[in-house]
């Protein structure tokens, strides 16, 4: 990959002596995390992991702290998938005992080894005379190789492999380079350290705020850190399941199967790896392109959108290819079929829905659910000739649901002309769309109609940047932001507000922030 | 707290018998009664679920009420009135502030528990000595998934820690049964079995090593999840040993069939999932395989279509949102009859299930709490006069019988009215410590 996905690695941003405001903490690991955590201790997918129950979300976020704990139920998860995992991989493939080598001396270097990558440190004496006596017992019943299966299902099951400690060692609240180590890795590339890294934490070096940043810019550079950014604003954008969004076809939303939510799905990982390739990656390439993937399963959604209209000719076989759209209609990630159809329930649009999400996604703003006395029927009593948008016009006219809806369904308003699976209309119901919409209560404020020309707003709005900031923040944090942070945010916004900052750069900057190898006392 | 094996030994007499097996196999007054939280989503219709007379019954709860032996041992709680303000709207309160008695944590979008459920302070103060302590299990499968998780499940072990929801039978199955002997095996097998749980009982004491090591180094808050993640632990290991120490718990916990085929995830198998899930529910609380369960049928604010019983209308938003008392929505207000009275059937077979199961003196019902309630009070989300039925004499606590009418008791009662029965000492639940028990129903 060229070395211009992260552009300005220069000596980053001074540091603030900002007092740290993480608290000493373990963390769980999420469970992308822990899948590729065992993937990497045993060289393959492991597929029980699959079967996992989810975690909940905070903020649309799977991997908040305080939430990520193992209590009933889970244990016995983690421990079926560490039993499996050990019956299924080839462990003696995974000790390579040499051919001179006393089993017995394979077996300690087997112990150490994999222990120092599933803790993310070396093992201390009394860990690995414990894994020692374990082997042992097994081999006498199963032998040898029943040894180190063994102890492959209990590092796997070790509380040391399932948390990140953030606990430091002296009274200055400074984390242990191995600590470090882990902590840089699982915020840049969703994993374990890579040998590099891992050595640089052995030699002690990630005390030094320079041998960190040297680390962080080397690992934003891999093709791992750029499919962990892409899986951040998919969660960010709420596309993190496009295969669980539902139309129900006896409303007529045809054109919407199966096969194209995979594509759709297959797609968007393209734009978002488009968006953020060297050249974009940006805040703008992000939410302003008006670029699109589309495949012959979806092209029908993008009808009367795209410079050139899509032919037979436009596609060899199902493969996607990347397509200009009319920047007019389409712009950005929000102006997209998949996003339009994810923020729409199963059988209208929704402004309330794509309104919301703007307001709380892009502007960091959340408001109050509807208050009790409130139905929602004032907005699914169909008559002839109505269309969604003058049902939805009935909250502003009422008191009960004018405060917050004001606030809300204009903006939902400005994508009327895009239905419920993202397709350009120009009727609702039989009569034309009023696809014009207002933002307030932000730093772009005024009219527009379509979601290319809020796009527009988007890209020069500041606010919608710092909103950004906070919630890379949440995601690699694990936690929610509180004032004390703002010492650092508000640099960061700084940061990011100038045009040419990629996102990637804001990543790197996060990372290796002043405070961010030490912690508080806990509370 | 030491996690030894010389501990376990210890802690089951040394005799090589798990606690739990010996304890179920000993007079059943020795454990608290068995408690099922089960919880429905979007109201009812109140004027049809609410019997006519404290000795008639409903439309709604004829499958219960029209049963004379079920009957006998329920009762209709009207009049909880949940107060709770906060974050959400009342399918997020209504989920997880009825049984927490504090308002949600998080924000208004991801409204989560603040604070642990009343199921697992029962479970914490009793730690019952069975395979399963509590088990959180239901039916989630929907076309529409809730859009946030915080839907799923309302059982929490504290602030925002959610228990998840097991929502697929063939799984619960496998881990109910992995505790009951096979009555097959060999001579042969049962000691390759003996010889597996003897590592296997190593190995968590490597693992328990060092969560005792990593423990020391923490302050409280963050030891506080260690101690979840060491007494799950310790859960698991009592499990263990048990379908190789006994063989009494076989007798009554015969192996059922499963139906075959059923999808977690597809919203068309609700029906048969729910009868799998509940079936096993009984299984495992009759024979002493759990003690505490907690059950959504379907998430906060589900979207159920109800095909199978013809409706096919998003229940949520085309019916309860919808439903109005005075008789102006006659075809919804069938609509929201016969899908509470599908649930009432599901409650019904499984007390009845309970009820065919000797257990001490009586049946197991008669050792049991199973609570049905609901999130919301109508459809169009009040929170006042909540559809709640006891059934299940909790050891003989609850006297009462029939229609139990209050003026607006604060739905921290009812929680406080829970763990007392299940033997937990409170006067109050989460914001009202003093709030006390609902009077009229022991």
């Amino acid at each position: 990959m060229p070395r211009d996905w992260v552009a300005a690695p220069g000596g980053g941003l001074p540091d603030r002596a900002c007092a740290p405001a993480t608290p000493r903490r373990l963390r769980r690991l999420s469970l992308p995390e822990y899948s590729a955590a065992v993937r990497d201790l045993v060289g393959r997918p492991v597929p029980a992991v699959q079967d996992l129950l989810p975690d909940a979300q905070v903020n649309g976020f799977a991997n908040h702290a305080e939430t990520l704990v193992i209590a009933s139920g889970r244990f016995d998860e983690l421990a079926l998938v560490a039993e499996q995992a050990a019956a299924q991989v080839d462990v003696e493939a995974l000790a390579a005992c040499r051919a001179a080598e006393p089993r017995d001396a394979c077996a300690t270097r087997f112990i150490l080894a994999l222990g120092r990558r599933a803790f993310g440190r070396p093992l201390d004496d009394a860990e690995a005379a414990r894994l020692r006596r374990l082997h042992d017992e097994a081999v006498e019943v199963g032998g040898p190789t029943a040894g180190l299966r063994l102890v492959l299902e209990s590092l796997l099951g070790s509380p040391h492999f399932l948390y990140r400690t953030e606990l430091g060692g002296d009274a200055g609240g400074a984390l242990s380079s191995h600590e470090v180590a882990r902590q840089l890795a699982f915020a840049l590339t969703g994993g374990p350290p890579d040998p590099e890294l891992a050595s640089a934490a052995d030699r002690d070096e990630l005390r030094e705020r320079a041998a960190v940043r040297r680390q962080v810019l080397r690992l934003a550079q891999t093709p791992t850190a750029r499919a962990h950014v892409a899986g951040f604003l998919r969660a960010w954008l709420g596309l993190g399941d496009v295969r669980s969004i539902y139309k129900v076809q006896l409303y007529a939303v045809a054109g919407f199967s199966e096969a194209t939510k995979a594509a759709l799905d297959g797609e968007l990982d393209l734009l978002l790896d488009y968006a953020l390739s060297p050249g974009g990656g940006t805040w703008s390439a992000l939410v302003g392109q008006a670029v699109a993937f589309a495949s012959k399963r979806t092209a029908h959604l993008y009808a009367g959108t795209l410079e050139a209209p899509a032919t037979e000719a436009t596609f060899s076989g199902d493969a996607p290819v990347r397509l200009a759209t009319r920047p007019e209609l389409r712009r950005g990630i929000l102006a997209m079929p998949v996003w339009l159809a994810a923020h729409s329930p199963v059988h209208r649009t929704s402004p309330v829905e794509r309104g919301l999400a703007v307001r709380s996604r892009f502007f960091c703003q959340s408001l109050p659910q509807p208050p009790p006395t409130v139905s929602s029927a004032v907005v699914d009593a169909t008559s002839a000739g109505q269309t969604v948008r003058d049902r939805f016009e009935a909250h502003s006219r009422d008191p009960a649901c004018r405060g917050c809806h004001a606030l809300i369904d204009p903006i939902g308003f400005g994508f009327e002309n895009m239905d419920t699976i993202g397709r350009l209309r120009s009727e609702d119901g039989g009569v034309p769309v009023n696809a014009s919409g207002a933002l307030v209560g932000t730093d772009v404020d005024g009219p527009f109609t379509g979601p290319a020309e809020l796009a527009e707003r988007l890209v020069r709005s500041r606010q919608a940047r710092d909103c950004f900031v906070v919630e890379l923040f949440r995601f690699i944090e694990g936690r929610d932001e509180t004032p004390a942070d703002a010492c650092e945010l508000r640099p960061l916004q700084d940061y990011f507000a100038d045009e040419q900052r990629k996102v990637v750069d804001l990543l790197v900057e996060l990372v290796s922030r002043g405070s961010a190898g030490r912690r508080r006392p806990e509370p | 707290m030491s996690l030894s094996r010389r501990h376990l030994l210890r802690a089951t007499g040394g005799l090589g018998v798990p606690l739990f097996l010996r304890q179920a196999l000993a007079a059943p007054p020795t454990l608290p009664p068995r408690l099922c939280i089960l919880m429905q989503a979007n109201g009812t219709h109140q004027p049809t679920f609410w019997p006519s007379s404290p000795t008639g019954s409903s439309p709604i709860l004829e499958p219960i009420l029209g049963d004379a032996s079920l009957r006998a041992k329920t009762i209709v709680v009207k009049g909880i009135l949940n107060n709770q303000m906060g974050f959400g709207n009342e399918h997020d309160r209504g989920w997880n502030s009825l049984w927490t008695g504090v308002a949600p944590v998080g924000t208004p979008e991801d409204g989560f528990g603040g604070a642990a459920s009343v199921d697992q302070m029962i479970k914490q103060a009793l730690r019952p000595a069975v395979p399963f302590p509590s088990l959180n299990c239901g039916v989630l499968a929907a076309d529409i998934g809730p859009k946030n998780g915080h839907r799923t499940s309302f059982s929490y072990a504290g602030p925002h820690r959610q228990i998840p929801t097991q929502t697929d039978p063939y799984r619960l199955y496998a881990a109910l049964f992995s505790v009951v002997p096979e009555a097959s095996d060999s001579a042969d097998a049962t000691i390759r079995a003996r010889q597996r749980l003897r590592l296997k009982r190593s190995l968590l004491d490597v693992v328990a090593a060092d969560l005792k090591a990593l423990e020391g180094r923490l302050g409280a808050t963050e030891r506080a999840k260690l101690d979840l993640h060491t007494q799950a632990l310790r859960e698991y290991e009592q499990r263990l040993g048990a379908s190789l120490e006994a063989g009494a718990i076989n007798g009554t916990c015969p192996r059922t069939t499963m139906p075959a085929g059923l999808d977690p995830r597809r919203e068309d198998d609700v029906p048969g999932l729910l009868d799998a899930m509940i079936d096993l529910v009984g299984l495992a609380l009759a024979c002493n395989l759990t003690r505490i369960v907690t059950f959504p049928i379907g998430h906060s604010g589900n979207n159920w279509r109800y095909r199978w019983l013809g409706i096919d209308k998003d229940n949520h938003e085309e019916l309860a949102h919808r439903d109005t008392p005075d008789g102006s929505t006659p075809e919804i207000a069938r609509h929201m009859t016969s899908i509470s009275n599908w649930a009432a059937k599901a409650v019904a077979r499984l007390c009845r299930s309970l009820d065919g199961a000797p257990d001490g003196a009586g049946t197991a019902l008669d050792n049991s709490l199973v609570v049905w309630a609901n999130e919301n009070g109508t459809g169009y989300h009040t929170m006042r006069e909540l559809p709640v039925v006891l059934l299940g004499r909790a050891g003989g606590q609850l006297k009462a019988r029939g229609l139990v009418y209050y003026d607006d008791q604060s739905h921290r009662r009812l929680g406080t009215t829970v763990l007392n029965l299940m033997g937990v000492e409170a006067t109050g639940l989460g914001l009202e410590p003093r709030c006390g028990t609902l009077v009229g129903v022991e």
